[in-house]
């Protein structure tokens, strides 16, 4: 069963009408860790605060279908947000020190949150979030939960965060950008920690992010986003060593570790900023390959097995 | 040392740096409040009632029995301008920290909704800028009654459009922090959030404004006084002291108003010594 499933949603500003998202489809079983793959300005930031009930005024969900844990995310012909879906939803954002507020200590943030939705007693939310912040690998949670947030290093308050999350018990959790604030050697404790944590496979998680080194080390599944629109989608080892759709192809031969080959089609990809107006492919002004249906019209999905691939010309095989 | 003992011992370290090696206006400031609350405190208590008149003995120069002197009705200036230090240290500190808190919370709660309830509160402050806080104030008097209540009521009113701006502002970038929308999806409705998070957080500057605000409160206070609106005779306030003493200046009698307005100065000096001195604390 789907934990998360989003069909054809389409995001669109309300006033000019452009379309920031369209027709994205994301299904997320319960246990896997998919990864939302974009350039900044892609709509992966849009699609997740969408999915949180937080998108910013002007924009709309205009279409499409949305459930969390088998409850319906958007309700009514407005498609107006559910509030009572964000029980469902945990956060892990992309600025830790952002996430927690300033002026107060760690210990009373989890206690709030933990009496807010789990309606514990004062006593037993203490004891929690102690055991909370034991779990996350802070190892003398009692310094901790007496301190601010500015007397941490990022990566403990990245910690804190991710105990926060995890002790709303969601059944879904948005990892937006969970390492980019941090250095190297941070991340990787902090990645292989969220991977510990999410082995006992009783949630989705959703990735986002731009980095394609973290989704190949966390992710089962990518999708890619490109101007709002889904490019290609299917298991991470399968995308990363046959991509289909021009766009991935192009992404992955930014890579560093990329061998360069006859076939490379990344000097043929021109510079063009995204239109969100136009009525075909987002990616058609910059692909080697399109033609005047790209430009005409956007690509159906196109599936076989486990992938999809958006594109008119390029099927998987 | 655990970090939790250094944090204990950090506060009061932290308070001595600021009252010890703060700039001089600062601690200027301080120790003028310091000096006039001592007074305000202790004096009345080894001074005469401060209304006792005396026949004969009106319009006395400062000498040994009467350091101030004495005003038209024999009473001794000293115990009156010192007796009305409490009255206007209450009041100026009053008026400021109600006007504070209820400036911040409308500001903090427009800043945080927006929309239409931004769009009233902010007309509503614009409003109010239009008036001189002490014109303001006159108004609300000459509507609702005359008496001290809502002379003070009058005066917080019209000190209240600058913080409402300061923390709609701070409000304004706070509310764009993830630790909001964090709240937000971990159940915290709107007062929990305004309360719990936008509050505390754009306290600061409005703080800051409080000493200075306060130290307007007193003027204001006084010029109202001053007009026969508030504080009425024979209460000792610097206001009405200086109201019932500025016409025998004309006389050469010049301590039946020197003396409050001395007070009122210092007073007032002290409180925008200390804004002063905390804005370029906080900002340093």
């Amino acid at each position: 069963m789907s934990l998360l499933a989003v069909d054809d949603l389409d995001l669109r500003i309300a006033r000019s009408g452009q379309t920031l998202l369209r027709d994205v489809t994301v299904s997320i079983e319960r246990g896997s860790i998919v990864g939302l793959v974009g350039e900044s300005g892609s709509g992966k930031s849009m699609f997740s605060l969408a999915l949180m009930g937080l998108l910013p005024d002007g924009v709309e969900v205009s279409a499409g279908t949305a459930e969390v844990a088998g409850r319906p995310i958007f309700r009514g012909a407005s498609r107006s947000y559910d509030t009572a879906v964000r029980d469902r939803i945990a956060l892990v954002s992309q600025n830790p020190r952002a996430a927690l507020n300033p002026t107060m200590r760690i210990g009373k943030q989890m206690v709030r949150v933990l009496r807010q939705r789990r309606r514990m007693g004062k006593i037993q939310a203490r004891d929690e979030a102690r055991e909370l912040l034991r779990k996350v690998g802070i190892s003398d949670p009692l310094r901790v939960e007496r301190a601010y947030p500015h007397q941490l290093s990022g990566g403990m308050c990245q910690r804190v965060v991710i105990a926060m999350a995890l002790s709303v018990q969601a059944p879904v959790l948005i990892a937006d950008e969970p390492t980019t604030g941090l250095d190297v050697t941070i991340q990787a404790q902090i990645l292989l920690l969220l991977k510990e944590l999410m082995a006992d496979g009783d949630r989705a998680v959703l990735m986002v992010t731009h980095d394609l080194a973290v989704v190949s080390s966390m992710c089962d599944q990518v999708i890619i986003l490109y101007g709002g629109q889904v490019m290609e989608v299917g298991p991470t080892q399968d995308i990363f060593h046959d991509p289909v759709h021009p766009y991935t192809r192009f992404l992955l031969e930014s890579l560093e570790d990329h061998v360069p080959s006859a076939d490379d089609i990344g000097d043929r990809v021109t510079e063009s900023s995204v239109d969100f107006s136009l009525a075909g492919c987002r990616f058609a002004k910059r692909c080697p390959f399109s033609t005047d249906l790209c430009h005409r019209e956007p690509p159906l999905a196109r599936r076989s097995g486990t992938r999809t691939v958006n594109c008119h010309h390029r099927g998987v095989s | 040392m655990t970090t939790a003992r250094m944090l204990a011992s950090a506060r009061p370290r932290r308070l001595a740096r600021l009252c010890g090696r703060g700039d001089l206006g600062l601690r200027l400031g301080l120790l003028l409040l310091a000096v006039l609350v001592l007074i305000g405190l202790v004096g009345p208590l080894l001074l005469p009632d401060p209304n006792a008149t005396a026949a004969g003995q009106s319009l006395l120069p400062p000498g040994p029995d009467h350091l101030f002197g004495t005003d038209r009705y024999g009473r001794d200036l000293l115990a009156r301008t010192v007796a009305a230090i409490r009255l206007d240290l209450v009041l100026g500190i009053g008026v400021a920290v109600a006007a504070m808190l209820l400036g911040s919370l409308l500001g903090a709660v427009a800043g945080y909704l927006g929309g239409i309830v931004d769009e009233v509160v902010m007309r509503f402050t614009d409003a109010l800028l239009a008036f001189p806080g002490f014109v303001l104030a006159l108004m609300v008097v000459a509507f609702t009654g005359n008496s001290l209540v809502f002379m003070a009521v009058g005066v917080t009113i019209g000190s209240m459009p600058h913080f409402i701006r300061l923390s709609r502002a701070r409000a304004l970038s706070e509310r764009e922090l993830d630790y909001i929308p964090a709240s937000k999806l971990a159940g915290s409705g709107s007062g929990g959030i305004i309360f719990g998070h936008i509050m505390p957080n754009t306290i600061g500057a409005p703080l800051i404004q409080t000493t200075v605000t306060a130290g307007w409160a007193i003027l204001d206070i006084a010029a109202l006084s001053f007009l026969g609106v508030g504080v009425q005779p024979p209460t000792a306030e610097w206001g009405t002291m200086i109201s019932e003493g500025y016409s025998e200046i004309l006389t050469g009698k010049w301590w039946p108003a020197f003396f409050p307005g001395l007070f009122m100065l210092i007073a007032v000096l002290a409180f925008q010594l200390i804004g002063d001195g905390l804005s370029k604390w906080k900002n340093s």
